[in-house]
Order: structure tokens, then sequence, then C-alpha cells
């Protein structure tokens, strides 16, 4: 079992936070997104990115605005709310400090 | 000539041909399936058949308007399984409750998968997972295919070769979701058997005749080989026997040998029989690191030479130093147990061989770079030599 293995199971929990990171930064539309992820370890795909993007809207992390485009129908749009950005801040900290927490075991 | 069948992907109409319209509707059945309860379910359908619309525009053009069933099979294959996104208030609570996280966490994935894949599985496989890998993609039981290839190898060793190949060239099922693409994602009984048994039939028609006039080519090739070898073996010992019995007197029994070339062939075994361990170590090392690493100690084939290739000639320089080396091997067993094919001298040798290629290995695997690592990839993190 190799290093990117072991953390599948991990990779796959983060994927809210990277999404979360993700959209912080401009709006987006989900081709976009898996667009920007594919070049990454937490590369996904539409299957898995459409059920999670619509939790998070449950909860309020995000929301989607509708969009025209040049070409074809128009999109959904998502961006964070003002509880997203919270979020966000938190699990950036709390991963620092699961970071730091490693680092320090390994003195 | 195909039938078209026409779909309504989120308000357009998109014309696909009728076997990649079954498994469209096997990919959104499923994923209806896996969102049951949740209550975002219309909203995520409308959601992916517009991003399937969207991938269908890619393909389709002013000259083509039909998506083909290979179009149809990677659109899905990209769109992936559609998993219910776990809720974490309910895995919080399994956590808290001190129970594996993924027990209660939602519904469980939904795999889409219209397409069954030939994975390895090491670890349902009792080796490297072949047989287990066949056996779930025929849907039989493992046992069964391990029988067949135990006694074809009893009845030619040719299929242990087999065997070897398929290590090598069927990939390793290594997420949940090869494991899954290994078995094929059952949507409704009747569908999967009818899938698998199209599957086989089309196997067999297509690869069975090349497969079995390949296999008896390479029988034959190998046997007329063998034979030529060892008519050079016997002509060598011939030719030595009747030098010796032509310098002895007639004090020595027919096909006996002198006291002197004994003791001479006595002294080279070893020596052979090191060589010979070397070759076999070295050559199954060189194979492991080819397939696995697809490098050899830091040299990556030249892209001309594909690896298929690399690997044939791999085989055949071994083949060209072994043989030579066995056949005088033979014949110094002969000259060593004193004009006898068999004898102590013969038991020995083989004794020292076998402990030679266990030392080897032992050697490989320990100082040769990669060599471990090969092992553990091709066979699952578990599977560890038993002499380490």
């Amino acid at each position: 079992m190799n290093t990117r293995e072991k953390f599948l199971p991990i990779r796959k929990g983060l994927l809210e936070f990277v999404l979360l990171n993700v959209v912080a930064g401009e709006k987006l539309y989900v081709a976009e997104m898996l667009k920007r992820l594919a070049v990454t370890d937490f590369a996904t795909q539409e299957g898995t990115l459409y059920p999670l993007l619509s939790r998070m809207r449950r909860e309020e992390l995000v929301d989607y605005e509708w969009q025209e485009s040049e070409s074809g129908p128009p999109r959904k749009y998502y961006k964070l709310t003002a509880t997203g950005q919270r979020t966000l801040q938190e699990l950036r900290d709390y991963w620092q400090q699961i970071n730091s927490t490693i680092t320090e075991l390994g003195r | 000539m195909l039938k078209v069948v026409t779909a309504n992907l989120n308000g357009n109409a998109y014309q696909i041909d009728e076997t990649g319209f079954e498994a469209l509707r096997g990919y959104l059945e499923t994923a209806r399936a896996g969102l049951a309860h949740n209550p975002d379910c219309v909203e995520i359908l409308t959601d992916l058949e517009q991003a399937i619309g969207d991938k269908c525009d890619t393909f389709l053009g002013q000259h083509k308007n039909v998506v083909s069933e290979a179009e149809m099979a990677q659109i899905l294959r990209e769109m992936g399984p559609v998993e219910s996104a776990p809720d974490p208030a309910a895995a919080a609570a399994a956590e808290t409750s001190g129970e594996a996280q993924t027990t209660t966490a939602a519904v469980a994935p939904v795999q889409p998968a219209p397409i069954r894949r030939l994975f390895r599985l090491p670890e349902k496989g009792m080796l490297g997972g072949v047989c287990a890998g066949i056996a779930a993609y025929f849907n039989v039981d493992v046992v069964w295919i391990r029988l067949l290839f135990v006694l074809l190898t009893l009845v030619t060793g040719f299929w242990l070769l087999v065997w070897l190949v398929a290590l090598f060239v069927m990939p390793r099922a290594v997420t949940p979701e090869d494991v899954a693409l290994a078995h094929g994602a059952p949507f409704n009984a009747q569908d999967v058997i009818n899938r698998a048994k199209k599957k086989y039939d089309e196997f067999r028609g297509e690869h069975e005749p090349t497969v079995r006039r390949a296999a008896t080519d390479l029988k034959h090739g190998v046997g007329n080989f063998g034979t030529k070898l060892r008519g050079m073996g016997s002509g060598m010992r011939r030719s030595a026997q009747s030098r010796s019995i032509g310098t002895h007197t007639s004090r020595q029994q027919p096909g006996s040998v002198s006291y002197g070339a004994q003791v001479l062939a006595g002294i080279s075994l070893p020596v052979l029989s090191a060589v010979s361990a070397a070759l076999l170590v070295s050559f199954l090392a060189l194979f492991l690191l080819l397939t696995s690493a697809n490098s050899v100690i830091g040299w990556i084939p030249e892209t001309w030479l594909p690896m298929w290739l690399a690997l044939a000639l791999l085989v055949v320089a071994y083949l060209v130093v072994a043989a030579p080396i066995g056949i005088v091997r033979r014949a110094s067993h002969r000259y060593a147990n004193g004009g006898s094919q068999f004898g102590w001298a013969s038991a020995l040798d083989a004794i020292l061989w076998l402990a030679l290629v266990g030392a080897f290995s032992w050697a490989v695997y320990q100082f040769i770079p990669g060599v471990s690592e090969a092992l553990a990839e091709l066979f699952g993190a578990a599977a560890r030599p038993w002499f380490v």
C-alpha cells in the first residue's frame, strides 16, 4: 500500500474543506471546480461533487446563483456564504493545529 | 446498423444508440436509488443530467448527431459513481459511540459501472489475486478457477506461464471503486447475467482462436528449441565420452569415466551451480523490476522499445545464456557421478543449487533497491517473503 492509498479515506474526508477553499477565491461552476481539482491529489468527479455541494448548500456553507453563459444553458455559480467563511476559517485553524501536532510529535 | 433512442436530459433531446442509452439509464437509476433518502434528490439528478448532456455536446457536431455506446461509456466513467454525501452529524454520533465511522454514515456509495473490468484482487487472492479477479469477472466461486489453473498446470506447465503473465498484465485493483468494477455493479440481476454472457461470448469469439493459435505456436517453438538443445547436449556428451574411452584403457567399463575427469567435474559443478542460480535469480529480479517500476536500476527502456518487447528480449537473453550452462551442468553431473546420469553428486548439487537460489534471492531482496517494494506492490502489503 503506497502513501496515496493510505491517505485515500483522509483525502475523501478532506474534500469538503478543499471545496470551501476552492470557492473561497471566486465564484465557480462545477466544471471549473473539477478542472481545478483534476491537477491535484483531490481529483474528483461529478458523481461525487453534486451530492456534496447540495449537502453543503443545505448546511448553508455555500450558495449558488444562476448566470447566463455564452454557450449553452445558464450555469450554477457557487460561492461561500457568511457561515461558509466562518467555517472555512475554523477548519483552517484546526488544520494548522493538527499539522503542528504531527510535526511536534515527530521531534 | 444500430437503433437510436432519443433521451431527454434536463429538457434537451439527445440521440444515443440503444446500448449507450441502456448504460445511461442504468447509471441514472442507480443514482436515483442511491439518493432516495436525499432531500435534494431531484435537484442533484437534474444537475447530473445537465452535466451528462454537456459532455454529450462535446462529442456531437454538425455531421455527427448520435452519441455512441463507447462515448457514453466514457462519459459515465468521467461522471463517476454517485455517492450520497455522508451526513457529518451521523458520522460524529457514530464516532462518539465508538463505532466505525462508515457503518452508519447515510447511504452506501452507489456504483454506476455498467462496465466490468478485469482486475487483480490481491486482498482476496492467495498469491497475486489473479484467480480471484477472474472469478469476480465471471461471477463464479474463486475455488473453481484455482482448481482449473492447478489442474491445467499439472497437465501442461505452460499454464503456470499464463498465470505469471496475467500477474503482470492484469492491473491491480487499488481503490474500492476498482474492486466494485472488478465485480461489475449489479443494477438488476437479469442485466448482469446478460452482460456477463455477452461479454464472455464476445471474448470467446474475438480472442479464443488467436489465443489458442499463439499458445500452440509458442509451445511448438519452445518444444523445437528444447529438442535442438537436447540434441546438442547429447552430441557433446557423446563426443566427450568417446574421447575419454579413446584415451583410456579397456580396464574401464563402457560409459565410465576416469578418476581425473570425475574430480574435475566435482570441482566445476559447484561453480556451474552458482552461475546458474545467480542467472536465474537475476533474471527474475530484472523481470520484476522491469514490470513493476518500468526501469531497471536507473535504466528506463527507450521509448521505441515497448514493454512487452523488452520483456521478450530479457527472456530470450536468459534462455541463450542459461541453456548452454544447463547442458554443461548435466554433462558434469554425468562425469562427477562416474558415468551415470543419476548419483550422489547430482543429489548434492541439486541441494546446493536450491540453497544458492535461496541465498541469492534473499540477498537481492535485501540489497537491490526497489525489489522489496515491487514485491509488496505485486502481492499486497501484507505479503512478505518468509525469509525476512
